[in-house]
């Protein structure tokens, strides 16, 4: 009894899921779907700590996860008063003594996963001895480049045993990179199944006060260079001054309520004369139920290597226009031509309009392309068949056996 | 007025090479030659300009305002909400009254004179305020709402300021909506800014830097944030790409760019297949070289009240292409006939933007006529007036008047 309780335990700590922060990124909601499906399908789940505190932090604490460093917590205050005091080095000292505690545990994991490149640091950093660390990137390579500097990247090069690709794209970004392609996997963006309260939805209708016949377009996102509400904008300001007409209402999700990344884009909406078109609504916690208010997603993404706005809208049968690259444009090739998701060239605010005129002006068309979008995403992206696989990498991971990577669009096709 | 030289204490919230700063240090330098004022500088962040002020009379640099600070608040992109920016402000409380102590020694001065409304932060650590209080205003309204908080506002206007302001969009924007007294408002439109012609050999130079050599340069100056538009000014190059594939086109970019920003422009640039056309050059010391070596001025600012730049560049007679922002939209009515002075753009309309450019870049004969014509336009109306002049004679009214008056009850 005592023997088959210690194994259970010990398989229990041998898998350790790590992320960098609570923050509201896609990396971070597929890792909370994925720690919400072990614990419903794995007997023994994983154990689940964030370094820092965020927005998600709740929803990660009630999955089961442990989040170290919180804001205003006394080690949070700690490190910055000695950074204030003016000993920067001391006070990054404090944080990977902080974050080396992670990984000092009486039983060891033996495969740590990192939710993302640039958090892998500190598991990187902090390896137990025999464990082997999984990495999960989410980021392309020019992003990798943005933020990753030049000698972390060889180190994780080198030190990471398997990497998961979360696009094609990134994988050829990593491999770019000096990561060896042997030690690559592939894994195919997931989402969990459409949930929304259609009462909360039926408010958010309302709360849009659309005329009949009036079109929504909608935008979803961060307020910040990558999501892009500032190309948004510029695709209302286009319609306006060239289908005056077509009665089209724009609605971002994810605007902050207040703060200067609010009062640019309030800026650009005065001035280019879209109060009467353009309203910011909502939050991404709320992302769904918005989504479902839309009739064409306008996804004007900068950076988006599996993009989950896409497949959650696509999961609600909502068409997406974006621009392609990266992860839209695999969706977009995946799904095939006119099934509901395509790409105009990066940055091409024209040809994003004509054919989201074309789209909003051809109701059947726009209808059946969603449906089929939305087959497409049931079908493939869920996170039963995602989150599986890739529990199936870290066990073997944490058997040590060599890593065989895995595809899940091959298993699909 | 009594004999002895005017004190004044100019606030310049930025000592850098950006159009408020470049105004203050020309206004000062002409009223300390001109008319013999003595003339201390605080600038509440450092930069390069401090060595030109010093040459003008005594520097203090304390920094009320701190970068960092402005740019964690531009970068958070974590759903910032009323509780961390009132997290910011109360550090930024904090750090004021912690400089409090090296602004004790300024004292003595006839008249406070605020280069900018953020300039007016100041008023938090100054241990006492002269008499006449003058703000110059460079701020549109979003500029201004968000560098220039309520308690500043309050404080400001407590003192009875009088007002210089930079356009008649500037001017408006005080009566309009911050219901300021016309009365107390006086306008200058930077119209001094007209810097010497470079030399060829300087120009030369400049292209041989870049590396260009037949090419028609595209070319945009200032900081290289939001509210200058680079990210417009590198989508409208690609929309030029797009449209005139075959013809060669530089697009130049001067201004200091932060790091984190910098990245950002040069993914766009790459992904739209610019990196070999379009380059961010940062900040120069020479701007007047780099803009002779124009061909053709983008103003692709989201709001910009009276753009100086766009005054030093018309000077030499290169041509101007701008988004409707503010004081270029006046100036650009201002020419003899139908004829703009100016090619005026709407807001945001990027595509129309590159239409114009794309015409100009193909008639060379075009952007030379359009250059002369703002450049004499400017040379006979704008530049003959007497701005400084006219600033000389309200900060002497204004002390005049406060001299004469006693001093109220309380005050420091």
């Amino acid at each position: 009894m005592k023997l088959s309780l210690l194994a259970r335990v010990g398989t229990k700590r041998s898998i350790l899921l790590t992320a960098p922060a609570a923050n509201r990124e896609d990396s971070t909601q597929s890792l909370l779907s994925f720690i919400r499906w072990t614990q419903r399908r794995v007997k023994a789940p994983p154990r689940v700590v964030i370094l820092s505190g965020g927005i998600m932090q709740v929803d990660l604490v009630d999955a089961g996860a442990r989040v170290i460093d919180v804001p205003r917590s006394p080690l949070r205050l700690a490190e910055r008063s000695i950074r204030r005091l003016g000993y920067p080095r001391l006070a990054k000292l404090a944080q990977r003594c902080l974050h080396a505690s992670v990984f000092l545990q009486p039983l060891q994991p033996r495969c740590v996963y990192a939710s993302t490149v640039h958090g892998a640091g500190p598991a990187l950093r902090h390896l137990p001895r025999g464990a082997r660390l999984v990495v999960h990137a989410y980021e392309t390579g020019d992003m990798l480049d943005q933020f990753i500097d030049e000698r972390m990247m060889r180190k994780l090069a080198d030190g990471v045993h398997v990497w998961v690709a979360a696009s094609d794209s990134v994988a050829e970004g990593l491999r770019e990179r000096g990561v060896s392609p042997d030690r690559i996997a592939r894994c195919n963006p997931f989402i969990d199944p459409p949930s929304a309260d259609a009462l909360k939805v039926q408010a958010a209708v309302g709360s849009l006060g659309l005329e009949p016949g009036e079109i929504v377009v909608g935008g979803i996102g961060h307020s910040d260079w990558r999501d892009a509400p500032d190309l948004f904008l510029r695709v209302a300001a286009m319609m306006r001054r060239r289908h005056p007409d077509l009665p089209i209402k724009f609605v971002w999700v994810g605007a902050p309520e207040d703060g200067p990344t609010r009062w640019i884009l309030e800026h650009d909406i005065r001035h280019a004369e879209l109060t009467d078109r353009v309203m910011l609504v909502g939050n991404l916690t709320d992302s769904e139920i918005w989504l479902s208010t839309f009739d064409i997603l306008c996804l004007t993404s900068r950076v988006d290597p599996p993009p989950p706005a896409a497949l959650q809208a696509g999961s609600l049968g909502v068409p997406v226009v974006g621009f392609a690259q990266s992860g839209l444009e695999e969706l977009a090739a995946e799904a095939g031509e006119g099934h509901g998701i395509e790409g105009v060239d990066y940055l091409d605010i024209e040809a994003m309009c004509e054919r989201l005129v074309h789209l909003a002006t051809h109701e059947k068309e726009r209808i059946s392309a969603g449906s089929e979008f939305r087959n497409l995403v049931l079908e493939s992206h869920l996170t039963d068949e995602g989150a599986s696989a890739l529990w199936d990498l870290l066990e073997r991971t944490a058997r040590g056996e060599p890593p065989k990577p895995f595809d899940a669009s091959a298993r699909r096709t | 007025m009594d004999d002895r030289p005017l004190r004044i204490l100019l606030v310049t919230h930025e000592a850098i090479r950006n159009g408020a700063p470049m105004v203050a240090r020309h206004v000062m330098r002409w009223l300390h030659d001109e008319r013999g004022y003595e003339i201390e500088t605080l600038t509440l962040s450092d930069g390069p300009l401090v060595g030109d002020f010093a040459a003008i009379g005594p520097v203090h640099v304390i920094p009320v305002l701190d970068p960092d600070q402005v740019i964690v608040a531009w970068r958070d992109t974590s759903e910032p909400d009323r509780a961390t920016i009132a997290r910011y402000d109360r550090e930024e409380l904090v750090r004021t009254e912690a400089l409090r102590p090296l602004a004790e020694h300024l004292r003595g001065f006839d008249v406070l004179y605020l280069n900018s409304a953020t300039s007016a932060r100041a008023l938090r650590i100054l241990p006492e305020v002269p008499p006449v209080v003058i703000a110059h205003i460079h701020e549109l309204e979003s500029s201004f709402n968000y560098w220039f908080p309520a308690a500043d506002r309050a404080l400001l206007l407590q003192r009875d300021p009088s007002f210089v302001v930079v356009s008649d969009a500037v001017g408006m924007n005080l009566t309009d909506n911050h219901a300021i007294d016309p009365a107390r408002i006086t306008l200058s439109r930077n119209e001094f800014s007209r810097p010497d012609p470079p030399t060829p050999e300087a120009v030369r130079r400049v292209r041989q830097k870049i590396g260009v050599t037949d090419e028609v340069v595209i070319g945009a100056m200032g900081s290289a944030e939001w509210r200058k538009g680079p990210d417009l000014f590198i989508q409208m190059a690609a929309v030029v790409a797009r449209r005139i594939p075959d013809v060669p086109v530089r697009f130049v970019w001067v201004g200091r760019t932060d790091d984190w920003f910098l990245r950002q422009y040069e993914t766009d640039a790459a992904r739209l297949g610019l990196a070999d056309r379009l380059t961010f050059v940062g900040e120069q010391t020479d701007p007047a070289s780099w803009l002779g070596a124009f061909d053709l001025f983008c103003l692709t600012s989201r709001e910009d009240p009276f753009p100086l730049v766009c005054l030093e560049a018309g000077s030499l007679g290169v041509p101007i292409v701008a988004f409707d922002n503010g004081g270029m939209t006046e100036l650009a009515n201002e020419g003899p006939g139908d004829d703009q002075l100016i090619e005026i753009i709407d807001y945001l309309d990027v595509e129309a933007m590159a239409d114009a450019v794309a015409v100009r870049v193909q008639d060379a004969e075009r952007r030379v006529r359009e250059g002369q014509r703002l450049q004499s336009w400017l040379n006979d109306n704008l530049f003959a007036t007497g701005a400084v002049d006219r600033i000389a004679d309200l900060i002497e009214e204004l002390v005049a008047a406060a001299r004469s008056r006693p001093a109220p009850e309380g005050l420091r």
